[in-house]
């Protein structure tokens, strides 16, 4: 196995990526796309301990940052979902172009599986999804807004009683700024409301015309979650396709436990090893 | 705007890290070291466009990843701070050698301060920066530890106890938020001291302590500390504490600070000889 990082271009902005390459023969190829804030590492750099057990299975993997992103250029807050679109599609080319792999499959994590959605059927070779804490698209986001919103209002409730955050207040330490965005936007950081130039995708279209597989992924804890089975249910009904789902019991939205992301990336490992067979 | 990027690969103690460069060689030259776990990713994008602002003023910047975190090689359960401190000499090394800088400065973040302080009498950098630097290492590890048991109790309600997860905190290996940290690696942060007995065998010519804070001047510690440190002074920013947060933050203040005070001060270490 091997892992070389290289750079390369999206709209004119220069992307870092990490390519993890197999010894052998290929199963399929497989990209990575981080959350809204994060990076090429994922969240307790579970994109990378993904991406390492996947190329032992015979994956070729790249990781890479968004544009605005890690270390990609780009002006941090002009990154939208439109242009981790364009990003992603210029991936999954680099992908195919250094590998000569055929077959794809995205690996989207939180606001990576709506990017796995919008550039799902745009992807000449992609065969599947695996969409690790998907929000919704193509559907009322309303139910699991308040539902974060009300996850958020618990996580203060517990910090009023917390010894330390009246500590924090005796020494003027408490983040004012910070609470009143939190309550406010209801968990929501810089642009996560949406660019008006992502309101034009139409996600329905999108999600309906991707010919392949999906696999969701949930925490059982994460307040948003319930919300988001429903949604997706009904659209695989609408769309024809199975609903296939994984509950991480009582796991929460990151999934932030080393037992938790084992079992992430062990049931991601083994739907991808289903659908893309070892080569004889 | 984009510098000249350099993808490198660096080999400490028989493993491979992952290193970045930003600008060109024969320029002054700063080495940043980054903070603990889930701070560390939380703080890479501020760095980096920070990283990327210092050297379009003509500071060349090494970033690099500890063996077990980031894109370098190995598992994070089994690092500990003496393995990261030798990672960090490593990379000083390397940039000294490779890219023949007319002055060097280590550049570090919470924890990357602190090993910063540590190895600064082996890397002999001009300068040294010290950003929010961890002064407490046993408060350090509660506010982790709390912070653990706040993300614990809204997964998993009142079900889960304070006292359950002290008995897990004695176990070998801890599991902070998906970070496996080992019961060595516990003792070494619980170990760390930063203050101005500390800052004695701190070795570089000058010294910036930045103060993170809702407010703008710097904190009597701050202060405190930065008079200890050799030609230290203490500056205070108003921003987020960006190690902490999950969204965006914008780099700019903290940016603004390391372009106004490094380029100057290296540029008059470099001329002033070493």
């Amino acid at each position: 196995m091997s892992e070389r990082h290289l750079l390369f271009q999206s709209a004119g902005e220069r992307l870092v990526g990490v390519l993890h390459r197999p010894e052998g023969a290929l199963r399929g190829g497989l990209v990575f796309l981080h959350g809204w804030p994060g990076y090429r590492i994922g969240t307790h750099r579970m994109a990378v301990n993904a991406a390492r057990k996947a190329c032992a299975s015979g994956f070729a993997c790249l990781r890479f940052d968004f544009r605005g992103r890690g270390d990609s250029t780009g002006r941090t807050t002009s990154a939208t979902l439109s242009t981790m679109i364009e990003d992603a599609l210029q991936a999954a080319a680099l992908l195919r172009r250094e590998t000569q792999v055929e077959a794809l499959a995205y690996i989207g994590d939180c606001s990576g599986c709506e990017v796995a959605i919008g550039a799902g059927d745009r992807t000449p070779g992609l065969q599947g999804m695996v969409l690790w804490s998907a929000p919704i698209v193509g559907g009322s986001r309303a139910a699991a807004d308040t539902a974060k919103r009300r996850g958020v209002l618990a996580a203060y409730a517990r910090k009023v009683f917390s010894p330390g955050t009246w500590r924090k207040l005796a020494r003027g330490a408490v983040r004012w700024d910070m609470v009143r965005r939190a309550l406010v936007r209801g968990g929501k950081g810089l642009g996560e409301e949406g660019a008006p130039s992502d309101a034009a995708i139409d996600w329905r279209a999108r999600f309906f015309a991707f010919p392949g597989r999906q696999l969701f992924i949930y925490g059982g804890a994460a307040p948003t979650t319930p919300a988001c089975i429903e949604a997706y249910r009904r659209l695989c009904a609408e769309a024809g396709r199975k609903f296939e789902l994984h509950i991480v019991d009582g796991a929460n939205h990151a999934f932030y436990s080393a037992i938790w992301e084992a079992e992430v990336i062990a049931v991601t490992l083994d739907w991808l090893e289903r659908l893309f067979p070892a080569p004889v | 705007m984009s510098v000249p990027i350099a993808l490198e690969y660096l080999e400490s103690h028989g493993r491979r890290l992952h290193a970045i460069v930003r600008g060109e060689t024969n320029r002054p030259a700063a080495v940043m070291a980054d903070p603990f776990a889930e701070e560390k990713k939380c703080a890479h994008r501020v760095m980096a466009e920070a990283a990327e602002a210092l050297a379009e003023t003509g500071v060349t910047v090494l970033r690099f990843d500890y063996g077990g975190t980031g894109d370098s090689e190995g598992e994070f359960r089994d690092q500990t701070l003496a393995a990261w401190r030798e990672d960090l000499i490593t990379a000083a090394r390397w940039a000294r050698g490779e890219l023949a800088p007319s002055a060097l400065a280590v550049v570090g973040v919470r924890l990357g301060a602190v090993l910063a302080a540590q190895v600064s009498p082996t890397v002999r950098p001009e300068a040294l920066v010290l950003i929010a630097p961890v002064s407490d290492g046993r408060a350090y590890w509660q506010e982790n530890f709390r912070r653990q048991l706040i993300k614990t109790k809204l997964t998993a309600g009142d079900s889960a106890s304070a006292k359950e997860l002290h008995a897990a905190e004695g176990e070998e290996y801890f599991d902070l938020a998906g970070w496996v940290v080992s019961r060595e690696l516990r003792r070494e942060l619980q170990d760390i001291r930063l203050g101005p007995r500390e800052a004695a065998v701190v070795a570089a010519r000058r010294c910036l302590v930045l103060d993170v804070a809702p407010r703008a001047e710097p904190s009597a510690a701050a202060l405190a500390l930065a008079e200890a440190l050799p030609g230290g002074v203490a500056v205070g920013i108003r921003m987020e504490p960006f190690w902490q947060r999950i969204g965006l933050v914008d780099a700019t203040p903290l940016a603004q600070v390391l372009c106004d005070w490094l380029p100057k001060t290296l540029l008059e270490l470099s001329s002033s000889g070493t």
